[in-house]
């Protein structure tokens, strides 16, 4: 299911459905092949970059600032970042064991992300890398730090002044999740973006 | 007054009164015969080594009314047991009924297996004071080595006595310092009852955690709590002399190194940069840190004079760089690096230069710390079955041996004498502190409340060094 609600943000339902229906973006790992074949239909999207429209009017209440990612719309506007329909509320970019490799699937979040900070320069970014529990604190630490750095440089990429974004890695001290299976694993492996003002 | 104060005035004291008991001589005599003198007779593969056999008998209470409620054998028991080196014999299997002063039947005692024979006896002296005198028997000579004893001013004192013993009995035998008087320091997290929101939203926001610095006596005894925050404290790591901790602290939101004077309080941010501050570890001088930087991109080991404030990078590679450790010589610092695909352990001269790889014993060998004279290296190793358990490398014979079975060891720390560690492990749930003796024997759980063993969140647990 949360595979589902993903490919459905990724690939503009989201934006046509606007305010009526609740489709909730749950930013949850997404690593099985479901989530493989959406990164694929995903790049076949970026091809066909020159033939997308650009903002299709049924929009809901996110009017002000809008862009759109991929058949996405998402606001730029501060008082809608924390709307869930908005892809700027997607704040959690999920990692692979002991890998520091931001999947395809987050490119289009972390560069909604860049286009805040570029329109909105009073915000900044603290990116904080956390890991899960396995191996030990000091190397989680630099693996968090490796995985906050990978989200920063897209960012760099994507133009975003570095003044405007700090990195912080906690390793395996903020556990969300603290079962020992191999789920509750996956979604401690992560990066997380904290929005504040300068 | 606190416990530190009150317990280092009591050591000073009762150091001075050893120097005047002259019963060394024994220990050398003795140990020539049929004792494990020699650090390198402990160095065996698992189930070689057979720990010395004692008998330490319980001490007679010589007062008038209630006896004090420290059980001062079974302290000295349970301390020389955890070292690896002894197994003490269980009172249940006594053949006969010692009595302190007396003539000791020695054949009996040799029927039991024992080597060597502890009788003691506690007299109330002063108003609320004690002196708890102990006779030290070799058994197979049917000899006295040593009677001694411990005055104490205070009855409170009585375990800090009973642990004074147990190291003296240690170091009549081996030769070497016994640690059962030394002190440990380690990060507890729990959740903080006070934070936690009650009613209102209605959310249910999690109660915040707390985290402790905390250091104690090396069974766990005397907890004290030297430092709390609401975010994450790691790393602590005493400096060689002069009692000082050296940690991470994310308060603020980043992390940054601090160096915190035990007796004092008093504290020191370290110069910090942007990114990981981590990991420090004090040169042998107490000079220079190593640390963690990643200012320049990736975590990289640095060094960082603490006087002037001057660094140098030692580490280049793209990759993680971390948990560096000081070679006790002075002249290398050893870090894992997961630049050869895995985690590995790697060393760099202290100026600088070739990086030399250490480890190539399966795909996970990190966090590296030496025992004090340098042979041993003891550091987390992933076995075949995805166990992380304590592995211990003789740099001599390059052997390595596996020392715990894990499922999730880590944070190893040497004993000042190098013949134990100690380590956090996965207990059930949490994570718990625990001693193994460094031939892999003896692993037992530490009382991280004092009294009891309790399982908690205890996490990075440092030897303190002999004083």
């Amino acid at each position: 299911m949360k595979n589902l609600a993903i490919s459905a943000i990724l690939f503009g339902v989201f934006a046509l459905s606007g305010c009526g229906e609740s489709v909730k973006p749950e930013p949850a790992p997404v690593e099985d092949v479901d989530s493989e074949e959406a990164d694929q239909d995903q790049n076949d999207s970026d091809e066909e970059e020159g033939a997308r429209a650009y903002g299709t009017g049924a929009r809901g209440k996110i009017t002000s600032v809008n862009r759109e990612i991929n058949g996405v719309s998402y606001s730029l506007d501060p008082e809608d970042m924390d709307d869930p329909e908005n892809l700027i509320s997607q704040r959690v970019i999920y990692f692979e064991f002991d890998s520091s490799q931001v999947g395809e699937k987050y490119k289009d979040i972390i560069m909604a992300h860049s286009e805040f900070l570029l329109e909105n320069e009073d915000y900044k970014i603290t990116i904080e890398g956390h890991t899960d529990e396995k191996g030990t604190r000091e190397y989680n630490i630099g693996l968090g730090d490796r995985r906050a750095g990978a989200v920063k440089q897209i960012m760099e990429l994507n133009g975003v002044d570095p003044q405007q974004l700090a990195t912080v890695s906690y390793g395996e001290e903020k556990l969300i999740n603290l079962e020992q299976t191999e789920a509750a694993q996956t979604q401690n492996r992560r990066a997380v973006l904290v929005y504040s003002k300068k | 007054m606190n416990n530190w104060t009150r317990m280092n005035r009591w050591t000073r004291k009762i150091k001075s009164s050893f120097i005047a008991v002259p019963v060394l001589l024994g220990a050398v005599l003795f140990g020539a015969a049929n004792v494990v003198a020699e650090p390198v007779s402990i160095t065996i593969t698992e189930g070689l080594y057979s720990p010395h056999p004692i008998a330490v008998a319980p001490f007679v209470w010589e007062g008038i009314g209630k006896r004090p409620t420290v059980d001062v054998a079974a302290v000295i028991s349970e301390d020389l047991k955890r070292s690896g080196v002894f197994a003490p014999i269980s009172q249940k299997e006594f053949l006969n009924d010692p009595t302190f002063g007396g003539g000791v039947r020695f054949k009996v005692w040799r029927t039991m297996g024992a080597d060597s024979l502890v009788l003691g006896r506690i007299i109330p002296e002063g108003k609320n004071g004690l002196r708890i005198e102990f006779d030290l028997f070799d058994v197979y000579k049917g000899k006295l080595l040593s009677d001694s004893y411990v005055p104490i001013a205070d009855r409170s004192l009585l375990r800090n006595a009973s642990h004074h013993i147990a190291d003296y009995i240690y170091e009549t035998i081996t030769g070497r310092r016994g640690v059962f008087n030394t002190q440990i320091a380690y990060v507890k997290a729990s959740q903080d009852k006070k934070g936690s929101t009650k009613g209102g939203s209605g959310k249910g926001k999690p109660a915040k955690k707390l985290y402790e610095l905390i250091v104690a006596d090396a069974d766990g005894g005397y907890p004290q709590t030297i430092m709390s925050s609401r975010d994450p404290l790691m790393s602590p790591v005493w400096s060689p002399k002069n009692r000082k901790i050296a940690y991470v602290s994310f308060e603020g939101g980043k992390s940054q190194i601090y160096v915190q004077s035990v007796e004092t309080g008093e504290r020191k941010k370290i110069r910090s940069f942007d990114g990981v501050n981590g990991a420090p570890a004090w040169s042998p001088d107490g000079k220079t840190l190593a640390l963690v930087l990643s200012k320049d991109g990736d975590p990289e080991i640095y060094l960082l004079n603490i006087a002037s404030d001057q660094l140098l990078r030692l580490t280049f590679s793209r990759g993680i760089d971390t948990e560096p450790v000081w070679t006790p010589d002075g002249r290398f610092v050893v870090f894992t690096s997961d630049r050869g695909g895995t985690p590995q352990l790697y060393r760099v001269p202290v100026t600088g230069g070739k990086v030399k790889r250490l480890t190539y014993e399966g795909r996970y060998n990190s966090r590296a710390v030496f025992s004090p004279e340098g042979r041993y290296m003891a550091f987390v190793h992933r076995d075949e079955q995805n166990r992380y358990r304590i592995a211990v490398k003789d740099m001599h014979t390059e052997e390595m041996q596996l020392v715990t079975d894990g499922p999730l060891d880590e944070a190893p720390s040497f004993s000042p004498n190098g013949d134990m560690i100690l380590f956090a492990a996965k207990g059930k749930e949490k994570m718990v502190l625990k001693t193994v003796g460094r031939n892999g024997l003896a692993e037992t759980s530490i009382f991280t409340d004092g009294t009891k063993m309790i399982e908690g969140d205890f996490r990075q647990p440092s030897w303190a060094p002999f004083e």
